[in-house]
């Protein structure tokens, strides 16, 4: 196993803490091994209670493959030589295609028409790596400057591993005027491509308008009013109670995976936690909107990244500050969408969480009396395990991954996706263990519910199932909820 | 000492006690209760959403006593929520950081909060916890054990990092809840028949001291 030195990107394996400096003392006692310096990391290496929990990601990659500059060649190609340029991601001196300046990327004069003319899905095969001696190769998109202008960009050069997105790049770079909203949310409900994610997702969200001549100049003044309003709430003296809360809280986010022990990802948490806390007064911060940013930062960070890179790895030091200054912003504002839908979640005495909670009730009684009457007949009260399901998206029950694609879905269902929709889906999360809790008397009932290592073994299959089942109990009973926002 | 950790779903016991974990946000109130469950102390320990539930059994003056010990969230807006477990419950660790002067000021306040929610005889133990950072110490030892002795709590300091004085911590309360309620023996044998019932959160043993005043319906006796 080679050892690769400035790199980008680290292995699922990697060692980690990546940064003790950053850990409190004992921390470092209770992990004195070797590894430990953030700017080299050993392939093989591996610490195990640090697994990170996107540690069975298809997109995973080695490093003796992205050492060679081979990145490409792993995935299905396009046969056209124009494709097959395109692949070349980390050539530098990649032009690959004459007819179009540099330059004019990102202008809002371009053509965003068909991409891939004559496309044809061939089988990967492996590629003899192009030059002879092994250097560092970062998994930045090196059109990265110009995504930040325009996510739409992201189309160029695009090299989808998996031809069923087809309809969705189509779709996408279809004449621009008149982008079909309905179609896209059809395409995202059955989950999206790594590549496309952030940009489905901020279309989906209304972030980005579908507008192309209104794109860049929307977003340019979505970043400068957020770095704005940095500025004038930094400069005021800070609400120390909500602060203290973000302060400990930010820490404690997602601590299986390696992205979140980073300084540099702490401070931006922070702040537009803080930010979003001090905008909206009447819930202030509440543990767990810590928990929702980070599916939206994974993703919109993924954007700026190659498909086959996992972001769970990245370090962000590694990045230019452009890029994370803008997914900040842009992390910001997707969240605040999001979180309008469930302000009542978190406001005084969370009347939200309640009324779903008492939806879920409901629900079980029509779909599964029995284990309702159990349930009710052991004193168990829904509160005591579903509180966490409303209040954190199930985001303490699923993995990272998981929870990144069932969001494809509660996007394509937005506004209502996560609050209506997602009873459903909590609904069908505890069917799945109706006949294991029937058997059960109280206490074991309450351990099982809240013992999150019932799931470690799901992947994107049972999520999906959880999904349909949502979606046609949604139809069947959706008069029976109708209280529900 | 060899009792039952992590599965603990045993009818072998005696004796069933509520128990409520509060504190400031971050004191480490879910670490003491894994150290304490299952000799464990997390890394990874991500902030309390609403509940968690634990129980342990252990022995006291030969007598099995299980600890169902319910862990709640620290930060203001879930008090609405996490105030509905203090009923019923017959004892208390309120938990503060050794490091962290503004957790102990907070500590009238959780007590306030018991007043208010919680049986009025219920067993309150003032636990300050990360006794492994003394160098960072911001509460004197004696300042918080003469609150403690003022308000006639239990006290203890201890470190979920490195167990120490956690088993104590634990065992000082459920011995405290023990007496109290062998005392008044004879109140027992109401509270033996509903041992065998013993299904949901509202079956609990609560202390009724005769010289005190039974300010709620829960003891139905
Ligand atoms: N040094 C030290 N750190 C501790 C100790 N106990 C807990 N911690 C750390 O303090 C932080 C908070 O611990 P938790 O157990 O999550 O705190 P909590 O009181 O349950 O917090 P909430 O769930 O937010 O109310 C974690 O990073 C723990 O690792 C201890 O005894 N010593
Ligand atoms: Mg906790």
């Amino acid at each position: 196993m080679s050892q690769v030195n400035d790199y980008v990107f680290s292995t699922e394996e990697s060692s980690y803490p990546p940064n003790q400096r950053s850990l409190p003392f004992f921390f470092k006692n209770l992990n004195n091994s070797s590894h430990s310096q953030s700017d080299k990391i050993i392939g093989a290496s591996y610490s195990h209670f640090d697994r990170p929990s996107g540690s069975r990601s298809r997109t995973s990659i080695s490093p003796e493959r992205t050492s060679i500059g081979s990145v490409g060649s792993l995935s299905p190609r396009l046969k056209t030589s124009k494709a097959l340029k395109r692949l070349s991601v980390f050539d530098d001196d990649d032009d690959w295609d004459d007819g179009i300046e540099e330059e004019f990327l990102g202008k809002e004069t371009k053509s965003l028409g068909k991409l891939y003319p004559d496309l044809e899905y061939v089988k990967p095969e492996f590629q003899q790596p192009s030059t002879a001696p092994a250097r560092p190769v970062s998994l930045i998109r090196e059109n990265y400057k110009d995504i930040l202008e325009d996510p739409f960009v992201i189309l160029n050069g695009l090299d989808l591993q998996d031809y069923k997105h087809h309809k969705l790049t189509e779709l996408l770079n279809a004449d621009s005027e008149s982008l079909d909203l309905n179609e896209l949310k059809k395409q995202s409900w059955k989950g999206l491509p790594t590549e496309l994610r952030g940009l489905v997702w901020q279309l989906l969200l209304g972030y980005i308008p579908s507008n192309p001549s209104r794109r860049q100049s929307v977003l340019q003044r979505k970043r400068k009013e957020y770095n704005d309003t940095i500025e004038q709430i930094f400069n005021k003296s800070k609400d120390q109670i909500i602060w203290h809360q973000i302060i400990i809280d930010v820490p404690r986010t997602n601590p299986s995976i390696k992205l979140y022990s980073y300084p540099v990802i702490q401070r931006l948490l922070e702040r537009l936690l803080y930010v979003w806390a001090i905008r909206h007064p009447a819930s202030g911060y509440v543990q767990g909107i810590n928990d929702l940013a980070t599916p939206i930062l994974q993703v919109f960070l993924q954007s700026y990244l190659v498909a086959q890179a996992n972001v769970a790895n990245l370090d962000p030091d590694k990045l230019d500050v452009e890029i994370l200054n803008h997914v900040e912003a842009d992390t910001f504002w997707c969240l605040t969408k999001i979180l309008d839908t469930i302000q009542d979640n978190y406001i005084h005495e969370q009347p939200g969480i309640m009324r779903q909670v008492e939806s879920l009730a409901n629900l079980t009684l029509r779909i599964d009396e029995k284990l309702y009457t159990h349930i009710k007949e052991q004193n168990l009260e829904f509160l005591q395990f579903s509180f966490r399901w409303m209040n954190c998206m199930l985001m303490r029950e699923l993995k990272m991954d998981l929870i990144v694609r069932m969001w494809d879905t509660y996007i394509s269902e937005f506004p209502k996706g996560f609050n209506e929709f997602h009873v459903y889906v909590c609904c069908a999360f505890l069917m799945k263990f109706s006949e294991e809790l029937k058997e059960m008397e109280f206490q074991e009932m309450i351990m099982y519910l809240q013992d999150t290592s019932k799931t470690e073994n799901w992947d994107e299959t049972d999520v999906e199932m959880l999904l349909s089942e949502a979606y046609i109990w949604q139809t069947l009973y959706r008069n029976a909820t109708a209280h529900l926002k | 000492m060899a009792d039952n950790m992590a599965e603990d779903y045993s009818y072998d016991y005696e004796y069933l006690f509520k128990i409520v974990l509060i504190g400031d946000s971050s004191v480490g109130k879910s670490n003491l209760l894994s150290r304490f469950t299952r000799d464990e102390f997390n890394l990874e320990s991500r902030a309390t959403i609403g509940v968690e539930f634990a129980t342990r059994t252990i022995d006291i003056d030969g007598k099995r006593v299980k600890a169902q010990i319910w862990d709640t969230a620290g930060q203001e807006r879930y008090r609405a929520i996490t105030a509905a477990y203090y009923r019923g419950a017959v004892g208390a660790l309120v938990v503060y950081d050794i490091s962290n002067s503004e957790s102990y000021e907070s500590v009238s306040r959780w007590l306030r909060e018991m007043k208010d929610h919680a049986d009025a005889n219920i067993i309150i133990e003032l636990v300050g916890n990360k006794s492994d950072l003394d160098h960072l110490r911001a509460v004197p030892t004696e300042e918080a054990k003469n609150f403690a002795t003022e308000n006639r709590l239990l006290f203890t300091e201890t470190s979920a990092l490195n167990a120490e004085n956690v088993e104590l911590s634990f065992h000082q309360l459920l011995k405290s809840i023990y007496e109290m309620v062998s005392k008044h023996r004879f109140d027992m044998d109401d509270y033996g028949a509903q041992k065998q019932s013993t299904s949901g959160p509202t079956i609990t043993l609560t202390p009724t001291p005769k010289d005190q005043k039974v300010s709620n319906g829960s003891n139905c006796c």
